[in-house]
């Protein structure tokens, strides 16, 4: 079967790519001409260069295939401006869906977000079900709405099968281009307080992610919405098993919502005099606090059936450590537990 | 050439010059050619070019009695020049024009140096290297007396001649012309000799200047030398204070403060040589001549000393900070091995074992401390053993980890070099020599003065089926860091993957302040201290091996640019760059500020045109700098609501 993956040299996109692979699919990664194709060395994918702000590469990428995942997206909560993640989420989506439609794609799985249903303040866990959105959505959130309703409208009015996938916050590697959530470990590895924050997120291996991706396109039901989680943690214990892996003390410190959001100010002062990416942002501090806890039973029923958070986590360490995002210094203050030897791929 | 003006007394005469040309072409030698290398005021003066610099200082290419002669650059038709392995140099070429000529003649200025005391012909011998930052590749990048003793033994001078007719004294050195008059010249076969003549003339150490003294304490005088002529001072002479001599030498540890002082310091006829850009120009104009007379000015001369002082102190901040909490922004040291290694025969290498192995013994009747550390002090040295079993196929970890390079991999490892001198029938290395050169340690010694640790080491490979080992034994240490830094690691396969031990020996020295402190009396505070500090190093050691056995470099620091310079056009380094760019910024807001002010209401000034006519720009719709300020206290506020309704739970 032929399959277009678009942000295919991404992060979720690559791992996905490697999953079709392994499971036998023909995959035509849609790549710029620019793109890091790093991710994708040694797979037998064939590459088509082009641009989802760009209908016509669109078309001609899609033309033929049977399946076609739209993951590709803009994750960042720094250096683009929110009115440009949101039109182009929204463009894109556009033109990924009159793509599929023009070349009579028999089924479209859109890689969302797990933050369009919704996060509270409450330790509460949400499903497909919860109605989404609070006050404060960041302009990345708001941007993974609007490409969801787009694509789901364009679709309906176009009788394309679509689907979506909704991971949670997503760690491992390779990642070289290192996506935000696995910024967020290395961010807290080079923290030399070793500061955790309040709130809980729900913490998936990106592994099972295009796993799910798979399961959600053979066996998902047309129109529908499925959560790709792994387990609810709050984020001192992410944080305590991220040190208990790397061998390193801590958490020392607890930010809350104020100490957190003066951080991420100072943080982006230093970052726009230094040129670098800050380790966080006041985007992200806006989200401290918050729960962001959702339940998989959905996709479970199609057999999605994800790793333990300290084995994502493991996982993801085991890849950081061996890359250029940890540096050597770093690096030799770890003693890293064996269970992310576990993971090491000979 | 050493020149910024006509003539100038800071380089040798260029009518001596071409009178030794006529006089050599006289006794028979037509093909006589001047050459030097684009020095790094290249870098900020136009003009600098070899031969319009030659040209404008006074060479005029044909000699008062018609000789024609060349001036060539010594930074063209570079080859490699044959520097051996484990040299600073190894790598570096040279102009074929250095390397083939028959004879090669030194002709430099007798003249001091405001941080070496002196500046004669092993200073001179500096300037046939070919990049144009030579300040920062061979005076930083590289040990400055390292690259002289590597230059003086491969490619020396045939004869040196110092120009003290007319020579340049005073504090300043070659930042300004201060002639005096002593009429003589100096000259000898042996440059050494020729410098350690025309320093005693001066009245100065002949192992004054770090080149000299390095060169001197490595190869020595010619054997049975003898001096001509008077070795009584140069009336009137003037040299570097020590004040001015340390504080400039430290002064120019830094690449950003060695590179705005040449420039801002130097004294210029800027008709001849123009800066090539504006800040260097309006610093030079405001700093140079005012620091100019620091002899006859006690205000300068002090202000000087204090400038490079302050400097010096921001800089070895700057170093400290590096070297406690951004490792990775270090430069890594290039080197070169202070042993002789023809000088070493198989007893050398096959003795460390023997040496190595009895403390191992010991330790085995020793309980670990709680940081799985065993060690034992004899002759106050402690001897130690680590051992980690490390979770990777023994053949997998030794296929990625080399045992050779495993000294090397060593905590803090910040550069060194490393030659193997015999190998196996299976092409491995048996004996090595390396020298390795560590960040303090602990780390927090470098606020106390502590140096960096720097030894030679000798040796000696094992290899069995289900071992590599690497005996190690220090054989000198170039600034007296270590007594004491031999031992054993030993990679050996285990149930559990692979087991690394280190066995070692170490003692190293301890800054001042610590050594004012007899720590045996406080055998709580020292043990803890010990186990404290050797266990954070070879448990970051291990994971070193780690990091090899993942396939990453683990070592700290970053590569010097060895191209800087040829293709940053006005070589500025990167800290400046940085500097500009923020510069630019602030300048940037300033200027929109300004012409806020200047425009009418409800507009933005957008500038004036060719004929004269201002632009304006009707006010945006959204103030971004007030909603950023506005939307940064919403915000805070926001988040200080939240922890007190967090705090009502």
């Amino acid at each position: 079967m032929q399959v277009l993956v678009t942000g295919a040299n991404g992060f979720i996109g690559s791992h996905l790519c490697r999953a079709l692979v392994t499971k036998g699919y023909q995959v035509r990664a849609l790549v710029r001409p620019s793109s890091d194709l790093r991710s994708l060395a040694g797979l037998d994918v064939s590459y088509c260069y082009g641009d989802i702000l760009e209908p016509e590469s669109l078309a001609q990428a899609a033309a033929g295939c049977d399946l076609l995942f739209h993951v590709a997206g803009v994750f960042t909560y720094s250096g683009v401006k929110g009115e440009q993640l949101i039109s182009e989420a929204r463009s894109g989506a556009a033109h990924v869906v009159q793509a599929a439609v023009r070349a009579g794609v028999k089924r479209m799985v859109l890689t969302s977000s797990s933050v369009t249903f919704g996060a509270n303040n409450r330790r509460e866990v949400m499903s497909e079900a919860h109605p989404g959105g609070f006050s404060d959505a960041s302009d990345y959130v708001n941007s993974k709405r609007v490409q969801e309703d787009t694509a789901f409208a364009l679709a309906a009015q176009a009788g394309l099968d679509l689907v979506s996938v909704h991971p949670t916050l997503t760690v491992g590697g390779p990642d070289y281009g290192l996506t935000e959530s696995n910024h967020a470990l290395v961010s807290y590895l080079n923290d030399p307080y070793k500061t955790t924050w309040i709130g809980g997120c729900n913490i998936v291996a990106v592994k099972d992610i295009a796993e799910g991706h798979i399961l959600v396109a053979e066996k998902g039901h047309r129109g529908e919405r499925y959560l790709l989680g792994g387990e609810n943690v709050e984020w001192a214990d992410i944080h305590r098993i991220i040190s208990e892996l790397c061998g390193l003390p801590g958490p020392y410190l607890t930010a809350n919502h104020t100490t957190a959001y003066l951080a991420a100010a100072f943080h982006e002062a230093l970052a726009f005099i230094s040129q670098q990416r800050p380790p966080s942002t006041r985007e992200q501090a806006r989200m401290a606090g918050n729960y962001y806890w959702y339940d998989h039973t959905k996709a479970a029923g199609l057999g999605y059936a994800p790793m333990t958070a300290r084995e994502a986590l493991a996982a993801a360490v085991e890849w950081l450590v061996t890359s250029e995002h940890i540096s050597a210094s770093l690096r030799a203050t770890m003693h890293l537990h064996e269970d992310v030897y576990k993971f090491r791929i000979k | 050439m050493e020149l910024f003006d006509y003539r100038a007394s800071t380089g040798a005469d260029p009518l001596l010059v071409e009178e030794l040309i006529d006089l050599l072409h006289e006794k028979g030698y037509t093909n006589v050619v001047v050459a030097d290398a684009e020095g790094s005021a290249s870098l900020w003066l136009d003009n600098r070019e070899v031969l319009v610099l030659a040209d404008l200082a006074g060479y005029r290419f044909i000699t008062s009695k018609g000789n024609d002669y060349e001036v060539l650059n010594l930074s063209e038709a570079l080859a490699d020049a044959g520097f051996p392995e484990g040299s600073s140099l190894a790598g570096t070429e040279l102009s074929e024009y250095w390397l083939s000529a028959h004879f090669r003649i030194n002709f430099c200025k007798n003249k001091t140096d405001e941080a070496h005391g002196f500046a004669l012909g092993m200073y001179n011998l500096m300037g046939v290297l070919p990049l144009k930052a030579k300040s920062f590749h061979y005076k930083l990048r590289l040990k400055q007396e390292e690259v002289a003793l590597d230059l003086h033994r491969h490619t020396p001078f045939d004869f040196t001649i110092i120009d003290a007719w007319c020579s340049n004294h005073g504090s300043q050195g070659s930042r300004s012309s201060n002639p005096l008059h002593t009429c003589a010249f100096i000259a000898s076969e042996s440059t050494l000799l020729a410098d350690w003549a025309g320093a005693l003339k001066m009245g100065l150490d002949p192992y004054l200047s770090p080149l000299n003294a390095k060169v001197l304490r490595t190869c020595g005088l010619p054997n049975s030398y003898w001096m001509e002529g008077d070795l009584t001072l140069w009336p009137g002479w003037k040299s570097p204070s020590i004040h001015i001599r340390e504080s400039t030498a430290k002064r120019n540890a830094s690449p950003l403060t060695q590179r705005l002082a040449e420039a801002c310091l130097q004294t210029v006829n800027t008709d001849l040589f123009p800066f090539k850009n504006m800040v260097d120009s309006r610093l030079n104009a405001v700093l140079a001549h005012r620091l100019k007379e620091v002899d006859d000015n006690s205000a300068a001369r002090w202000g000087l000393t204090a400038i490079n002082y302050a400097l010096a102190n921001l800089e070895q901040f700057r170093q400290a900070w590096q070297v406690l909490f951004d490792k990775d922004s270090l430069h890594r040291m290039d080197t070169r091995l202070n042993v002789d290694v023809d000088k070493l025969d198989n007893a050398d290498f096959e003795s460390i074992e023997d040496y190595i192995l009895p403390f191992q013994a010991i330790l085995r009747y020793t309980l670990p401390d709680r940081n799985g550390l065993r060690r034992r002090y004899i002759d106050g040295s402690i001897i130690f053993e680590y051992i980690r079993i490390i979770p990777v196929d023994f053949e997998d970890f030794i296929t990625r980890v080399d045992i050779c390079q495993a000294v090397q991999m060593m905590y803090d490892n910040i550069g060194g070099a490393r030659v193997v001198v015999k190998n196996d029938e299976q092409n491995r290395a048996l004996y090595q020599v390396e020298r390795d050169l560590y960040l303090p340690q602990p780390n927090w010694m470098v606020l106390f003065g502590g140096r960096h640790i720097d030894v030679d080491k000798i040796e000696v490979i094992r290899y069995a089926e289900h071992s590599r080992r690497n005996f190690w034994r220090t054989v000198y240490s170039a600034n007296q860091s270590a007594e004491y830094d031999d031992g054993m690691v030993a990679f050996e396969k285990d149930p559990g993957g692979t087991r690394v031990t280190i066995v070692a020996r170490q003692k190293f020295a301890l800054p001042l302040f610590w050594q004012l402190f007899d720590m045996d009396y406080l055998p709580d505070v020292k043990e803890a201290l010990v186990s404290d500090a050797y266990s954070r190093f070879f448990s970051r050691t291990m994971a070193n091996f780690e990091a090899a056995a993942e396939g990453r470099a683990p070592f700290i620091g970053k590569p010097w640019d060895a191209r800087y310079g040829e293709e940053t056009h006005d070589g500025i380094p990167p800290e400046i760059e940085h500097l500009k760019y923020l510069f630019s910024m602030l300048a940037g807001i300033a200027e929109k500020w300004l012409r806020k002010d200047d425009a009418p209401a409800g507009t933005t000034a957008l500038g004036t045109d060719e004929h004269g006519f201002r632009h304006f720009a009707p006010q945006s719709t959204t103030d971004t700098a007030t909603e950023g300020v506005s939307r940064f206290f919403s915000e805070l506020a926001s988040a200080i609501g939240k922890d007190i309704q967090l705090l009502g739970k």
